[in-house]
């Protein structure tokens, strides 16, 4: 019999065929069969069960979810349709050759085969493009978390010659509800709660060696499983406790209890566990978990608009909670007033390592002598935010600024100032109230200005004119023949920033669009898909806006598993060529689009 | 009318029971069979020249295609005893006389081809070559002139890349062909890759001429 040795090559170099034991790879080979994709033909449609498991072996498939966004694309060597395959649901997504693409396709019990193999079932859920065939609202793969990160503190154990007095007393004071009995380094058994029920229910003496009651070599799991691996453990041999192996020594305990709390990175709980909080140093505590939920939300593939708004519901949470603590301690607001979101948490936009931008509007009731409180209050809320992780404003866009702490009709006149005789500087200045959403407070205040705004913006002519400018200010980090244009020294050499010179052109862009069609949309996805509806040409922007979104919060993810503190600073040199060539593309769509702007806006109103 | 001469089936009884009785007695696909559902066996021959007369099968390669998929683990490499030494044309393809002893006696080749190939169409890149040298081998080893109609390539690619046009001297070669697909370069001459190299390009080109059924594939080739 003959090797097939171009295909097992092929695959061997690559993951996750390179995690089969020596020698199987091989066998996997001689189970493909060969299929060819012509360039836009579709190969597996959302919706639709696969059959197979494709490989792809040369050329380029395009992955795109039902609402039709792109999600990925995958090359060769990448697996697709496996996810559906071991959940038995219909692909999410729809794959569709965009180059001749040459296919191996596995059969499902080939793929059944395969998971049964722990390194590929976990290389399988970890993968980032894992076609999971539908999105969990909160939860996601939950199960495929590692077990060492759900061994949250040192194992509790006690000695083989310890009674079971002893024992119960440990592990009433260790407030655990199962202790390890250890022989030297050796695990020896276990006791848990139930075992204990039936030492009282029996009336064993306290005194009894603990090893006439103990289980005697429990089962135990190794630290490099998955939670799944432990419920699959727990349930099969009807136990509630698992004690997690490093090599022969033990590391800690996972309980099925353990396995429910897993939830808690999930945004809800969350935005539950913010509510619940008393204290400042508590509610920080809660934000310090954002983080992780974004990485997990990156590997859910969830897209960019949502985990930044994601994000942005965690973070209005925490502005809510805040500001019911601070009128618990202040008393009730003399009148009532509406603290407004301004910039990109306005736009339900938020990444990670974002400063606080945020005013007041009061009721026009309001006395000067009700300032103290309002001072005061502002003054909490932005302390404690600095506290939980939010650098104050360095712009000073903060409602502990008199200026942006004043009466509806204050903001009126502020306004109406801005959008009437503007200069270039105040109008640049004051683009970020134009992204205002209400958090707190009587929304009514809000909503009035906003609406008194907007039937103002579309025939302010020079106001506009001058913001579409400004739009041009910006230089896209993409220079003549399509190179990057990075950071030449300093901290940042050989980085670009993304989101200076990517995401805040088409921020403004859309925000110029709207104000000029008096739209009362916010999130600038929003505002474009809005402004499409008038005919303005938003596809390509709606893609570069999500594309670039997404690879910044993918730095941002990498930089915080590193332990670093996220920014926007990205290296060209570190994106595969792919993404490279996505990155440039969705640069040149931007550079375009501030071209096209200058054309409608600026020689329109300004010249 | 069917779309090969029907001599085969009585040409049976005049070879020994085994793989080419077989393939000589079962009727071939109908050429109104979809080319989704169309069985192949794709075949490359390594010989020591391209005269079927005077020069000898070296290698046989081959690799079944069903309908529209490849299954790779049909694929097979047998290596021919012809019986003789090998000349010149070894360092090509990399066959030594040591790799000859571990190999089969011709007969026995063609035994073992023919069963593969009951029930199928052959498919090659330039099938005239294989036709020769496969007809040409049994009319030696059996004294009967069979007929073996073959789907090729080659003709398939002159047809996608426009008979009209003035066409480079190597255009119609395997691997320009495989590239003008977006297929994969494999590292090259050996019997079993050829024919998996073959096998893929029909799959592409199938794709692209979008052939209904066997009779108009065969139109086209």
């Amino acid at each position: 019999m003959s090797e097939l040795a171009e295909v097992t090559q092929f695959l061997a170099a690559r993951e996750p065929w390179s995690l089969l034991p020596p020698g199987r790879v091989a066998h996997y080979a001689r189970l493909a069969v060969g299929r060819y994709a012509r360039r836009g033909s579709v190969i597996l449609s959302a919706g639709d069960q696969p059959t197979a498991m494709f490989v792809v072996r040369s050329g380029v498939v395009e992955i795109v979810d039902a609402a039709g966004a792109l999600v990925d694309h995958d090359e060769e060597g990448a697996c697709f349709g496996q996810s559906s395959i071991i959940e038995q649901r219909p692909s999410r997504f729809t794959f569709t050759a965009v180059e001749d693409t040459l296919l191996w396709a596995f059969d499902r019990d080939v793929v059944g085969e395969l998971v049964a193999i722990p390194e590929v079932r976990r290389y399988f859920t970890e993968s980032r493009l894992a076609d999971a065939t539908r999105r969990e609202p909160e939860g996601g793969p939950i199960l495929q978390v590692p077990v060492r990160d759900m061994v949250t503190r040192d194992p509790i154990g006690i000695r083989t010659d310890a009674t079971v007095g002893e024992a119960a007393q440990a592990m009433d004071d260790g407030r655990v509800s199962s202790i390890l009995v250890l022989d030297g380094d050796r695990l020896a058994g276990i006791l848990t709660d139930r075992d204990l029920r039936r030492v009282v229910a029996r009336a064993v003496p306290p005194s009894t060696p603990l090893t006439e009651v103990m289980s005697h070599e429990p089962f135990t799991i190794g630290d490099d499983a998955l939670a799944l691996d432990v419920l699959l453990s727990l349930v099969e041999h009807r136990i509630h406790h698992l004690p997690v192996m490093a090599g022969d020594r033990v590391v800690g305990m996972v309980t099925s209890g353990d396995l429910m709390r897993l939830e808690r990175s999930s945004p809800l709980y969350i935005v539950g566990d913010l509510a619940r909080q008393s204290d400042v140093a508590g509610l920080a505590r809660v934000m310090g978990r954002v983080p992780r939920l974004v990485d997990r939300l990156l590997r859910q593939d969830a897209t960019a608009e949502d985990i930044t708004r994601i994000v942005s519901r965690t973070t209005d949470a925490l502005w809510q909670r805040l500001l019911d603590l601070a009128e618990r301690r202040l008393g009730p607001p003399p009148v009532p007033y509406c603290w407004v979101a301004l910039g990109s948490l306005a736009r339900q936009e938020q990444a990670l390592g974002s400063d606080q931008d945020h005013a007041m509007i009061l009721h026009d009731d309001a006395r000067p002598d009700h300032e103290p409180y309002f001072a005061e209050l502002a003054e909490y809320v932005t302390t404690a935010l600095a506290e939980c992780g939010f650098p104050r404003c360095k712009g000073g866009a903060m409602a502990t600024t008199p200026r942006w702490r004043r009466p509806l009709a204050g903001w009126l006149r502020e306004f109406a100032d801005w959008l009437a005789a503007p200069t270039s500087e105040a109008v640049l200045n004051s683009s970020i109230f134009f992204d205002m959403r209400p958090v707190y407070g009587d929304r009514s205040l809000a909503d009035a200005l906003q609406r008194r705004v907007l039937a103002a913006t579309p025939s302010s002519s020079r106001f506009l004119g001058h913001l579409a400018r400004h739009v041009n200010d910006t230089e896209v980090p993409i220079g003549f023949l399509r190179g990057f244009v990075v950071e030449k020294k300093g901290r940042h050499r050989d980085r670009l920033d993304i989101k200076l010179g990517g995401i805040n052109p088409i921020v403004d862009i859309a925000r110029v669009h709207a104000l000029h069609r008096g739209l009362p949309q916010i999130s600038t996805r929003a505002r474009l898909l809005a402004v499409g509806q008038h005919g303005v040409d938003v596809a390509n922007l709606l893609d570069a806006h999500e594309f670039l979104g997404y690879t910044r919060l993918q730095h941002q993810g990498r930089l915080v598993a590193s332990g670093a503190e996220p920014d926007n600073f990205i290296a060209p040199d570190e994106l595969s060529e792919f993404e490279r060539r996505h990155l440039r593309d969705a640069f040149t769509i931007v550079a375009k689009a501030q071209t096209a702007l200058t054309v409608t806006f600026q020689t329109q109103f300004i010249s | 009318m069917s779309w090969w001469r029907p001599t085969n089936p009585r040409l049976a009884d005049r070879v020994p029971d085994g793989g080419l009785r077989r393939f000589l007695a079962a009727a071939p696909p109908p050429r109104g069979t979809p080319v989704r559902e169309l069985p192949l066996l794709a075949v490359d021959l390594e010989t020591t020249g391209l005269s079927p007369e005077t020069d000898h099968i070296l290698e046989v390669g081959m690799v079944d295609v069903d309908g529209l998929g490849i299954p790779l683990g049909t694929a097979t490499a047998l290596v021919v005893d012809p019986g003789s030494e090998v000349g010149q044309s070894a360092t090509i393809h990399r066959i030594t006389d040591d790799d000859l002893a571990a190999g089969v006696p011709l007969p026995e080749a063609l035994d073992r081809l023919f069963d593969r190939l009951a029930g199928r169409v052959l498919l090659a890149h330039h099938a005239a070559v294989e036709v020769g040298f496969l007809t040409e081998a049994v009319r030696r080893v059996h004294g009967v002139r069979i007929d073996l109609p073959a789907v090729d390539t080659l003709t398939l690619g002159h047809r996608a890349l426009g008979f009209d046009e003035d066409l480079p001297r190597d255009a119609l070669r395997l691997w320009r062909l495989r590239a003008r697909a977006g297929l994969p370069s494999y590292r090259g001459h050996d019997a079993m890759i050829d024919a998996l190299g073959c096998a893929e390009l029909y799959l592409a080109l199938v794709a692209e001429l979008a052939p209904r059924d066997l009779g108009q594939l065969r139109r086209l080739s």
